[in-house]
């Protein structure tokens, strides 16, 4: 079984999209796979895959320091312990906890000399599990709002996906990643086969790429990109030569085509709605070279 | 205080850094002494769209321990404690140190009985600023390979706080990462106003639903910006529905224009090189909304 996460370092260069229509495509050929949305902070290949849910679950990975008000003697070490700024002092001389200041690492605890600190779970997020409606297992999650840990997250997300994988003999596991080359992205990329680089002609999207393939290549990954967008700009053919450079040959070209936003609107992926569109087309030999780069 | 506008959106790539410049060239361009802060660490572009070869401030370091071999008496209480698993006990030996696991938090520091854990750093980003004409802009970007964007922003934003309280910055617009996660609410926190940046899709609608959750946690105020305005009539209205229904003002209606995209392609501000098309009027528009605010805001203006 494979692995390919979908990323682009700049966000909304389309993604979603090519995930999207890759997923509906690689089954319609005949492969099994399963997919995951490892854009935790803000979902939404579950919006144009649809979702038909299986089960949900809160997850706690995160940790909080609490303090006991009623112990607390505002001695102020914790303030002065805390290395992430998260301590402040109260009017009342005893501490206040800024809650997206604080990783839960417990150093306020070790240093409290009266027991008044203890560390305990807090929600990272929800963990969705489910069909898309082309019949594929999905794995999604949402990252509570301002929270740490969204790479943990993803690592469930993943996990979720493999396990509905195997279950099904699939051949293939889609990963929808996030935007960025942090916590996230980095977690999508940890022990992943392949990445497919999105990007679009703009110096400000190829500079992203650049950022991203140099994680996917501390992470081993094989990379391919490709070019979405592509008339909206000359900027094209630059961007496929430093791509190539990079060791990252772009698969396909798909160009800028109304019936991308129009599947958008209608929530589906363009290559099952508007098949013989620009994009459609391009969407369909991407799909191929991707079978036949990562999957051959 | 100068007046802080955080230029947010969740979603990646709906125009936040277009919005973001355009405005903060707009406001300078006005004379406003305009401090731009690039906290999209991740891939920060301000600079490229700016046409500004950016200078480096400083790396940003996080403490990582540096074991004394000396002074260690192998007794693996670090190891123990460390809640990210970077130190690893051996029987007779030093710990092994994990750097890509290390947190920074100094908890080995503080349980080791033997004062063997001393000093030690590791960069996981860097500072960087420039200027053009009036227009200030500081930012940082996270070192490739590094997970730990939020305090990277966190760096970034303490350096913009020691700015201001020696420079007479007017307003400053905080150019935000894409998501709800840490990094982006750090980047928020402080603002007087908050531009939320959406475009006219299904998915654009539902990361406009998070983000006005997230305005509410925080207890930030936000307005409506809609990029790319005119590619679905429905996704519009669609939006505009939600909008009444949350009592939320639109701002600002960007419409799709092939000329920003040719702009950031040259890394020059649309309000400058093309300021009467179609998205370079809007965005001139949007500008003005935001010169009124700050104004009305009063003791904040430049001469007071």
């Amino acid at each position: 079984m494979k692995e390919l996460v979908v990323v682009s370092g700049k966000g909304g260069v389309g993604k979603t999209t090519v995930s999207a229509s890759l997923a509906y495509l690689l089954g319609q050929r005949g492969l099994r796979l399963a997919v995951a949305d490892a854009d935790v902070d803000t979902p939404s290949l579950h919006l144009v895959l649809g979702l038909e849910l299986t089960s949900s679950e809160e997850s706690f990975l995160s940790r909080k320091a609490h303090i006991d008000g009623n112990r607390c003697t505002g001695c102020g070490k914790c303030i002065s312990t805390c290395p992430y700024g998260a301590l402040k002092e109260g009017p009342d001389g005893k501490p206040r906890l800024s809650w997206f200041a604080c990783e839960g690492c417990g150093a306020c605890k070790l240093v409290c000399p009266e027991e008044a600190i203890s560390i305990r779970s807090a929600k990272t997020g929800e963990l969705i599990i489910g069909r898309t409606r082309y019949g594929q297992p999905m794995a999604t999650a949402q990252l509570e709002i301002g929270e740490h840990n969204s790479g943990l997250l993803v690592s469930q997300v993943r996990i979720k996906a493999h396990e509905a994988a195997v279950l099904e003999g699939a051949e293939l596991v889609l990963v929808d990643g996030a935007p960025g080359i942090g916590c996230p992205v980095i977690s999508s990329l940890v022990g992943a086969d392949g990445a497919l680089v999105v990007i679009e002609p703009t110096p400000e999207s190829l500079r992203g790429a650049m950022r991203v393939l140099e994680v996917a290549e501390h992470f081993g990954l094989r990379a391919a990109s490709v070019l979405n967008k592509a008339d909206i700009s000359d900027f094209g053919p630059r961007a496929i030569e430093a791509l190539e450079e990079a060791g990252a040959p772009v698969l396909a070209e798909i160009p800028y085509d109304r019936a991308v936003v129009d599947a958008l609107a209608e929530e589906r992926p363009v290559a099952e709605l508007y098949p013989a569109s620009r994009a459609g087309k391009a969407l369909l030999e991407l799909s191929e070279a991707v079978e036949a780069f990562f999957l051959s | 205080m100068a007046f802080r506008i955080a230029v947010a959106g969740g979603k990646g790539g709906v125009g936040k850094t277009t919005v973001a410049i355009n405005l903060a060239v707009a406001l300078a361009g006005r004379g406003w002494p305009v401090l731009l802060v690039d906290a999209d660490v991740d891939n920060p572009n301000d600079h490229v769209n700016l046409g500004i070869e950016p200078r480096d401030i400083s790396d940003i370091f996080l403490f990582a321990p540096r074991i004394d071999e000396e002074a260690c008496a192998m007794c693996g209480i670090c190891a123990q404690n460390c809640p990210e698993n970077a130190l690893l006990a051996r029987p007779g030996k030093p710990p092994v140190f994990f750097e890509d696991r290390c947190s920074g938090c100094r908890i080995c520091q503080l349980v080791c009985p033997n004062e063997a854990v001393k000093e030690g750093s590791k960069a996981i980003g860097r500072l960087f600023s420039g200027e053009r004409g009036s227009l200030k802009l500081v930012g940082a970007e996270l070192r490739p390979g590094e997970a730990r964007s939020p305090l990277v922003v966190r760096a970034l934003m303490e350096h913009v706080r020691a700015l201001l309280s020696d420079e007479r910055l007017s307003i400053v617009v905080v150019d935000c990462p894409p998501g709800l996660g840490n990094t982006t609410v750090r980047a928020m926190m402080g603002s007087d106003i908050v531009l939320l940046i959406t475009e006219p899709t299904p998915l654009g609608l539902s990361t406009l639903k998070l983000s006005t959750r997230a305005l509410e946690k925080l207890g930030l105020k936000g307005f409506v910006v809609v990029n790319r305005a005119d590619i679905s009539g429905r996704g519009l209205e669609a939006i505009k529905a939600f909008l009444a229904e949350e009592e939320l003002d639109l701002l600002a209606e960007i419409p799709y224009d092939e000329e920003a995209v040719r702009a950031s392609v040259r890394g020059a501000p649309l309000v400058e090189v093309a300021p009467s098309s179609k998205a370079g009027r809007a965005l001139l528009g949007l500008a003005d909304a935001v010169d009124a605010m700050a104004r009305s805001a009063g003791p904040r203006s430049p001469k007071a």
